[in-house]
């Protein structure tokens, strides 16, 4: 779903063609057989960053956006974007809920409170702040390459072997 | 796509009328009225209250998982000609959020009873624009403790606050704070 605000969105790449955030959820049963993620501007005024990850066997992977929003007169001010990957399968918190299901979990990488949330154990968090900064978090074997793709810069995050 | 407003709660325990508002104003007065009067009068010593607030965050529309919800303030504003500083007033929020509702005491146009006080679930309270902010956001739990929300309706536990004057303020109306929310959508 792409909302007024939204500076940028995802599209995803699975055996049956693209899919991306114009006709679906991250948390559609559909995101998790993206093979291929990636988060690109909307449009030419907006930070010219694009995330992409490609997707190993074994591995969940995650997005959200972050709405920031003064709350009096409720006026959206921000919104940051949160790519990532885990390995393994998430079960949400609610018992009976969908295996591979990874949006009932509050993923770490957004906060600076890690014990309450889904940590990096063996993965990484990408984070598009509403700045247009830009923080990453990851275990050990999994690094990022920045290079250029059509004036814009492009992260691709990899596992390392 | 995702559309949130924010309601006051007001009237008599077990009843409550639920308000959308568009500013959080504090009165010595349980109404959710965004005008001047029941302002909270400056004490000769000690300190006044403005009644206390229940207010929640209220789903328009929510197609999309919601988590994640926070607060946190930009600071105490200073003066913006006519408006005033905030010089001897705080804002407290109430350290917990509950799904409870307790009726609000005072007494109407002097002061109001202090939050932990009349309510049954707020032990303590912290202020709030002080205390929290980008880098030291408050959470905010949600209805029945999920850990998301989609749909329409409450969304938020009940967060709870209330103004404290002392001497020291300013007379005049003071320049508004703001009060950021954030949370996440997948």
């Amino acid at each position: 779903m792409i909302h007024d605000y939204d500076t940028h969105y995802w599209l995803g790449k699975t055996a049956q063609g693209w899919v991306s955030m114009a006709d679906w959820k991250s948390s559609d049963q559909i995101f998790q057989d993206v093979e291929l993620l990636r988060l690109e501007p909307l449009y030419d005024t907006n930070y010219q960053t694009i995330f992409e990850v490609a997707r190993p066997a074994g591995y969940t992977l995650f997005f959200r956006g972050r709405v920031f929003f003064d709350t009096y007169p409720n006026n959206i001010i921000g919104v940051a974007y949160l790519v990532g990957a885990e390995a393994g399968s998430w079960t949400p918190w609610e018992a009976g809920g969908f295996p591979m299901d990874p949006d009932a979990w509050l993923i770490w990488g957004l906060f600076a409170d890690p014990q309450d949330y889904l940590p990096v154990q063996d993965g990484f968090r990408a984070i598009l702040g509403p700045d247009g900064s830009i923080d990453f978090y990851n275990s050990d074997n999994w690094s990022y390459k920045l290079s250029s793709e059509g004036g814009k810069d492009l992260y691709k995050f990899v596992r390392i072997a | 796509m995702a559309t949130f407003q924010w309601k006051e709660m007001n009237g008599p325990q077990g009843a409550p009328v639920s308000s959308v508002i568009t500013h959080l104003k504090h009165k010595t007065k349980d109404t959710y009225a965004n005008n001047a009067d029941y302002p909270v009068p400056k004490p000769a010593a000690g300190y006044n209250y403005g009644f206390g607030k229940t207010t929640f965050l209220d789903s328009v529309e929510c197609t999309e998982n919601f988590s994640n919800f926070k607060l946190y303030g930009t600071g105490y504003p200073s003066a913006n000609p006519p408006k005033i500083a905030w010089t001897g007033n705080k804002l407290f929020i109430g350290d917990e959020v509950s799904d409870t509702y307790d009726e609000v005491e005072g007494t109407e146009s002097e002061t109001g009873i202090e939050l932990a006080t009349y309510h049954s679930e707020v032990t303590a309270v912290t202020d709030f624009l002080t205390t929290y902010t980008s880098g030291n956001k408050k959470s905010i739990g949600l209805t029945g403790g999920a850990a998301s929300k989609t749909g329409t309706g409450r969304f938020t536990k009940n967060i709870f606050w209330q103004h404290r004057v002392d001497n020291t303020s300013g007379n005049g109306l003071l320049n508004e704070a703001s009060i950021i929310g954030v949370y996440d959508l997948a």
